[in-house]
């Protein structure tokens, strides 16, 4: 079998952090999965995420992507990241955003063009490219927030709560859009909170907390993902 | 070696941005273009005639008498038409300064003379037309009280029969020294305010600098455009070169409005000499500190409000001390010196060095020299403290 992440003994703690936000993490992602990476709040996940992508570097431990180090260049060209955050320019309507997104993949002239009408039109908002991204719903720029991972075909895409504060609409076609990707061979790695989407898109399951990884399994179908993920990480408020 | 096409796309795509970005920004274009252009209007209108009366003050005076033939009368009007500083007009419309001598001065002089004791029974008057720059006030008032002292120093050596030259005046005990090289004329306002509120502007671009800065940092986009194929260089390059293209603008469009726009609607004139090489040579200067000291405040704000308030208490600051506000040369000695400490004052000297004393480039280099090392200090900051995430 062949991996997209291979995580061997991963340690990070932050300068001013008490705890380690990493503590000693091992995990395989295999490849065109579409994995389920939970746990509470302050669990480590996100801090996981920046150095899957490369944006942080551990203390101890290595990462392998398709069984090679993990070199700045190989995560930039293969990892496609869809922060927790709205992660646009507000004051720039969706398709300048886009293009500027395009440009940096290095896209110029008609393919930059087709590209960016093609994950706008992915993502229903076509009729709304002129529009600045202030002016749109929460549903709107989180749809806008995953196009710009449809510019460039990712071998890996991770996924930080893309669906928070989503209509059911919206959310409908952003799980629709997931699906295509992971069929047509994507690995997909979903942070998210609600439980019924991991039973709905799943397949493979991680939960951690305080910087460790506390399951992991390849099977999903049939469990009570909620009751798991409490019976792990306890029923105390997450608050710290 | 590879294409430098990529990353050329890259800081095209950052600079296309970040242009588009300012340009919906109202409250960044109205700091940036209009607030400059309207201060270098405004104060230069305001401190024209000041200008004008503290350099060559030429003061219409219209005198009138109630006795034509009266010999203190026509020694002021002598007096007058002789200081240089005087045009004597013969009506009421032209006149900012009416100067009234009355039918008995002659004779209350005399009289003084004789008893020093004695009051005059009526008194000359000094009556300004409404408008009248308030610098020429104390002008008039000078030279009519030296008029009389001379009248009065003359009567009494005549009285003592003490010989006296005819034109022996205390001016004699005076000896008038020829400025040396170094001194320079005092530029008029709008060879002032052109450089130095434009200089006010560039500075203050580090406003939306670093706030977009700090806005990417925390809304997650500064992360997301580290995800691309992208060094760390050529984020911080695609950052400062389009604000760098924005303080040239600004230079050219604050040059053209005291060139053309105040000209026009003032007395007021303003033709830059110079090199425009070396104006371009300094505006890059001024462009790569004021980008540095953006990045460095970046580097330091924890908040846009946190960005905002640094970079508005040192612009302001440095442009008081600088120079800026108040023109060095009305300053007290100890805000001169202090003043040499001031980036702004660096920069705007260099700027009316070539503009207005047609200074080349050694003569500017120490100025350029203290901008690119203090540039250099604000990078090293920023290397040191930026945080990326």
């Amino acid at each position: 079998m062949t991996y997209a992440f291979d995580l061997q003994n991963l340690s990070l703690q932050y300068p001013s952090a008490s705890r380690k936000s990493l503590d000693n993490v091992s995990l395989r992602i295999p490849e065109k999965t579409f994995f389920a990476l939970l746990g509470p709040n302050g669990a480590g996940k996100t801090t996981l995420f920046s150095v899957l992508c490369g944006l942080l570097k551990t203390q101890g431990g290595s990462v392998k992507l398709f069984e090679k180090d993990a070199s700045a260049s190989l995560l930039h060209e293969n990892i496609g990241i869809v922060p927790q955050e709205i992660a646009l320019y507000e004051q720039l309507n969706a398709e300048e955003n886009l293009f500027f997104f395009a440009r940096l993949r290095g896209l110029t002239g008609s393919a930059l063009r087709t590209t960016v009408a093609a994950a706008l039109d992915r993502m229903h908002l076509t009729p709304y490219l002129d529009r600045p991204v202030r002016s749109f719903s929460g549903g709107m720029k989180r749809r806008l927030n995953l196009a710009v991972v449809l510019l460039h075909q990712y071998r890996v895409l991770l996924l930080d709560e893309p669906t928070v504060g989503v209509d059911p609409q919206s959310r409908q076609l952003i799980y629709d859009v997931l699906k295509e990707l992971h069929q047509a061979g994507t690995t997909i790695v979903y942070s998210t909170h609600y439980m019924e989407e991991v039973t709905k898109l799943c397949s493979h399951i991680a939960i951690m907390d305080h910087g460790k990884i506390l399951y992991d399994r390849d099977t999903v179908a049939g469990q009570d993902v909620e009751a798991l993920f409490l019976s792990l990480t306890g029923r105390a408020l997450k608050d710290g | 070696m590879g294409s430098p096409l990529p990353f050329l796309i890259k800081i095209y795509a950052q600079t296309v941005k970040e242009i588009l970005i300012v340009l919906r920004d109202k409250h960044a274009l109205a700091v940036l273009f209009l607030m400059p252009a309207l201060f270098v209007f405004l104060l230069s209108l305001a401190l024209q005639d000041l200008h004008k009366a503290s350099l060559a003050p030429n003061i219409k005076i219209l005198l009138l008498s109630d006795d034509p033939r009266s010999q203190t009368s026509a020694d002021l009007r002598t007096f007058l038409q002789e200081s240089g500083s005087i045009t004597l007009v013969e009506g009421t419309k032209d006149a900012e300064a009416t100067i009234s001598i009355p039918r008995s001065t002659d004779e209350d002089l005399n009289s003084f003379i004789q008893d020093f004791t004695t009051t005059p029974k009526h008194r000359m008057t000094i009556s300004y037309k409404e408008g009248t720059s308030e610098a020429y006030k104390p002008i008039v008032s000078s030279m009519l009280s030296t008029f009389l002292y001379q009248k009065l120093l003359r009567q009494i050596a005549k009285e003592m029969d003490v010989k006296i030259k005819k034109d022996n005046s205390p001016k004699d005990f005076i000896e008038q020294l020829k400025p040396s090289t170094d001194v320079r004329p005092v530029p008029n306002p709008l060879e002032q305010n052109v450089p130095g509120w434009s200089l006010f502007a560039m500075f203050f671009i580090a406003l939306p600098l670093a706030g977009n800065v700090v806005r990417e940092r925390s809304e997650g986009t500064l992360k997301r455009i580290l995800c691309f194929p992208n060094t760390r260089l050529s984020v911080i390059l695609g950052k400062v070169i389009p604000y760098m293209g924005i303080n040239c603008i600004q230079f050219i469009l604050m040059l053209l409005v005291g060139r053309y726009a105040l000209p026009a609607v003032s007395d007021l004139t303003f033709v830059p000499h110079g090199n425009p090489w070396l104006l371009a040579a300094i505006t890059v200067v001024v462009g790569i500190t004021t980008t540095s000291f953006a990045i460095a405040v970046a580097s330091v704000s924890r908040s846009v409000e946190h960005a905002t308030a640094l970079v508005g208490a040192v612009v302001i600051l440095t442009s008081v001390i600088g120079g800026i506000m108040v023109p060095v040369h009305a300053m007290p000695t100890i805000m001169k010196d202090l003043a040499q400490y001031s980036p702004m004052y660096w920069a705007h000297q260099a700027y009316m060095d070539v503009m207005i004393f047609k200074a080349v480039f050694s003569d500017i280099a120490t100025y350029l020299y203290k901008l690119l090392a203090l540039a250099g200090t604000c990078a090293a900051m920023g290397a040191w403290r930026f945080r990326w995430l």
